[in-house]
């Protein structure tokens, strides 16, 4: 079942307030919910540990990715949620500093649903936001059966 | 003996010259003693087809027969030894090719430099980018929410400036990085396309500009399509910025192919640059004009230099201050669309 909030994992607590930010100057006014690493954003997902509180709520409506992210990092992330026949479908968007050309290609390989990378100036920032929430929660259909 | 040839003589580095059809014309003694052969009894015949292993003799003879070049490959002997050798076409003398062959760094070194770069253009492209967010994005944000007062205001424009120049100084840097690393594909490139394009991304970005600019149609080289697109994107962007002292920016882009080459010049009618500096040019962060003139962060004629060479080809500028450039690059000509040759 899926949900409206949107699960942006983010180690980068200024990247996280500027995401915030830049959903809100958007329009977008869905929950954001953050998680700092790739142990908690899979224990938020799969329900487990300190969420084991979520059993049954819905996923959330989109996931953006950080890459590069402390203890698990985005890649691995990314292969536990297409691993899992729950989680398998979910939109899953990399948003990310790199735009380094290995980067765009494993991501690619293992799943993603879309790689963008983060513009450095903040009105690009808020435009490329504008774009993915238009394009995830609005035009997209998603799959209704997990 | 001529000046010349002695200086081939008596160079260090291992060295022989190639005709077309793979024959060796010449070879000096540095490249004898590597090969542990006679430098003397080296011409006549193919020679590498026996001194190098297979893989490597079959790559001089295809960068012979696609007149490219081929920049610093491991090559192996018979007998085990491992050389650095690159092949060049000699430029202004047609159908000839500069082989170099140098005795070969410690590999374990080597990887190590290489996962440096690697290591290098990863922390420019991830580590130093998202701090310059941070800085653009909360300085938009003071900004915008007027919360400081309006003598704070040309402060914060100049921050969100600065966190423009140095995202665009990290991009240039991650282009020179990859221009000198990344694999090359070789297709036929409409270069006349790529100059069209080019022009109309400069007029897109600055609109109200008067400008003309003027592209000789069907040019076709040899080359990877994005690279040969930045390449001319960073010679037209000079071309462009270099044109502000005018009314009206002039652009004109001739080409010319022959002998398998194609030859460009990409000439304006801007400020010029002093022809006393010209080995400067396409020396990474050595400017010649101030950024009050168009300056831009000192990178684009590296990474275009560092593109013209890894396609065996070459760029190089005239000028008369007050009266404009002309950019030359030459290239591997390739046939049109159909097999079109443009050189009919």
């Amino acid at each position: 079942m899926t949900g409206s909030e949107i699960l942006l994992i983010e180690d980068n607590p200024d990247d996280a307030e500027l995401t915030r930010i830049a959903f809100n100057e958007a329009g977008i006014d869905r929950q954001l919910v953050v998680a700092r690493d790739g142990a908690e954003a899979l224990d938020y997902l799969f329900a487990r540990g300190a969420h084991a509180g979520r059993q049954g709520a819905p996923l959330p409506a989109i996931v953006l990715l950080d890459l590069n992210l402390p203890k698990i990092d985005g890649r691995e992330v990314l292969q536990a949620i297409r691993g899992d026949a729950r989680t398998r479908s979910l939109p899953v968007v990399v948003l990310t500093t790199s735009d380094e050309p290995f980067d765009v290609e494993a991501t690619y390989a293992l799943g993603v649903n879309s790689y963008i990378r983060k513009p450095v100036e903040f009105d690009q920032f808020v435009g490329v936001v504008k774009q993915i929430g238009l394009y995830w929660l609005v035009l997209n259909q998603p799959r209704v059966a997990g | 003996m001529s000046l010349y040839q002695q200086a081939f003589a008596q160079a260090k580095a291992g060295l022989a010259l190639l005709a077309r059809d793979g024959r060796w014309l010449a070879a000096n003694t540095a490249l004898g003693r590597l090969l542990g052969r006679d430098p003397a009894v080296l011409p006549g015949e193919a020679a590498h087809r026996s001194l190098f292993d297979r893989t490597t003799a079959r790559r001089i003879d295809a960068a012979l027969a696609a007149g490219e070049s081929i920049a610093g490959i491991e090559a192996e002997a018979p007998a085990g030894q491992a050389w650095r050798l690159s092949l060049l076409p000699l430029q202004g003398v047609e159908r000839t090719w500069l082989l170099q062959l140098d005795a070969e760094e410690d590999a374990e070194s080597r990887a190590l430099a290489a996962r440096m770069l690697e290591a290098l253009t990863y922390g420019i492209s991830h580590d130093l980018r998202a701090p310059l967010r941070s800085i653009a994005g909360f300085a938009a944000r003071l900004d915008e929410a007027g919360a400081v007062a309006e003598t704070g205001r040309a402060d914060l424009g100049r921050i969100r400036a600065a966190a423009t120049r140095a995202e665009r100084l990290a991009n240039g840097l991650l282009d020179l990085l990859r221009a000198a690393r990344q694999p090359l594909r070789r297709d036929a490139v409409d270069v006349s396309l790529l100059f069209e394009w080019v022009a109309g991304e400069l007029q897109d970005a600055d609109p109200r500009r008067a400008a003309h600019i003027e592209v000789t149609p069907e040019l076709f080289a040899h080359g990877d399509e994005h690279w040969l697109k930045t390449l001319f994107g960073h010679v037209m962007d000079n071309a462009w910025k270099f044109s502000a002292i005018r009314d009206r920016v002039e652009i004109r882009v001739e080409g010319e192919a022959s002998a398998g080459r194609l030859q460009l010049a990409v000439h304006d009618g801007g400020c010029g640059f002093d022809m006393r500096y010209a080995d400067k040019l396409f020396v990474p962060f050595q400017r010649l004009h101030g950024s009050e003139q168009g300056g831009g962060n000192g990178l684009g004629l590296a990474i275009a230099q560092q593109i013209a060479q890894r396609h065996g080809g070459r760029i190089w500028g005239t000028s008369r201050i007050g009266e404009g450039s002309t950019f030359f690059i030459d290239l591997p000509a390739a046939a049109g669309p159909n097999g079109m040759s443009h050189d009919r």
